[in-house]
């Protein structure tokens, strides 16, 4: 085979052998983020239950002994939380730019999302889906303290 | 480099040089594939691993397309014979030249180091993006004054 044939051959397994890689990768870890796959049997059910609520435009937070709090969220840090995700009105997205994650929150629909921060501080939480003219209002806070 | 139509081993040498520096540019250029905002949490370290692996692998492609293109573009020139310019004009070209690359340097420098709003870091982008063609530009120039 000629010389500039094998180079452009290898050009192409190259891309594909990236990708088929990228890919994998993919599917695996958005599977263990998905199911909290990386969790322990024990610390899946230790797993303090939140509802998230997306409304226009404001993040709603149902706390297990009832309290709501409006924009505002406060976990403990190195405690795991199950995070059921829904929309009370519109498609929304609830997403934390510092946990690299964005999740739907689709009305009549409950996701579920384990969530574990290593690191106190505090952190934005936006809806990252158009959800109509006050879109850019629907900022909240995530407080997580040690 | 000779204008030869046979690459020799100081051409190939050449190829993987310019391969090779553009790789390290385009690492440099994104941090080394780093999301130095993510907090500590399981999900951020599947993020982190993703991206990392992602962008080196987009490195790998970048450069060697980049690296090629540049190599055998100049490699293979087409050879003209011109008047020669008076020296002075190519000595401003190459001021420019130097002066772009510096202000290259220096503004990438500060996105990564600066604690800067989006909106700035957008705008730092962008004059990136304006002084790279204006290298173009002038690298086009020195070879094609008219």
């Amino acid at each position: 085979m000629e010389k500039a044939r094998i180079f452009e051959l290898s050009t192409i397994i190259f891309a594909i052998v990236i990708l088929t890689v990228l890919g994998v990768f993919s599917d695996i870890y958005l599977n263990s983020i998905n199911s909290g796959a990386y969790l322990t049997a024990h610390a899946k059910q230790d797993a303090i239950p939140i509802k998230v609520i997306a409304m226009q435009y404001a993040w709603e937070f149902i706390y297990p002994n009832g309290t709501v709090s409006i924009d505002k969220l406060v976990l403990k840090a190195n405690q795991t939380y199950l995070l059921e995700i829904t929309s009370k009105d519109v498609i929304h997205a609830f997403y934390i730019p510092q946990l690299g994650f964005k999740f739907e929150a689709i009305p009549g629909y409950v996701y579920d999302f384990y969530i574990v921060i290593n690191k106190p501080g505090v952190y934005d939480i936006w809806c990252a889906e158009f959800c109509g003219p006050g879109h850019y209002l629907m900022k909240g806070t995530l407080i997580v303290v040690s | 480099m000779s204008n030869t139509k046979k690459l020799t081993g100081k051409d190939y040498a050449w190829w993987t040089i310019s391969v090779l520096a553009l790789f390290v540019l385009f690492l440099w250029v994104g941090n080394f594939g780093n999301l130095a905002y993510l907090t500590q949490s399981p999900i951020t370290n599947y993020v982190e691993t993703l991206w990392h692996v992602t962008y080196i692998a987009a490195g790998g492609v970048f450069a060697i397309f980049m690296g090629s293109i540049i190599f055998l573009s100049v490699r293979f020139r087409a050879v003209e014979v011109t008047e020669a310019k008076p020296k002075n004009v190519i000595n401003y070209y190459y001021a420019a030249l130097f002066i772009d690359l510096l202000a290259v340097i220096g503004i990438t420098y500060e996105i990564f180091t600066i604690a800067i709003s989006q909106f700035i870091l957008g705008l730092l982008a962008a004059a990136d993006l304006l002084l790279f063609a204006s290298i173009i530009y002038l690298v086009y120039k020195m070879y094609y004054q008219e």
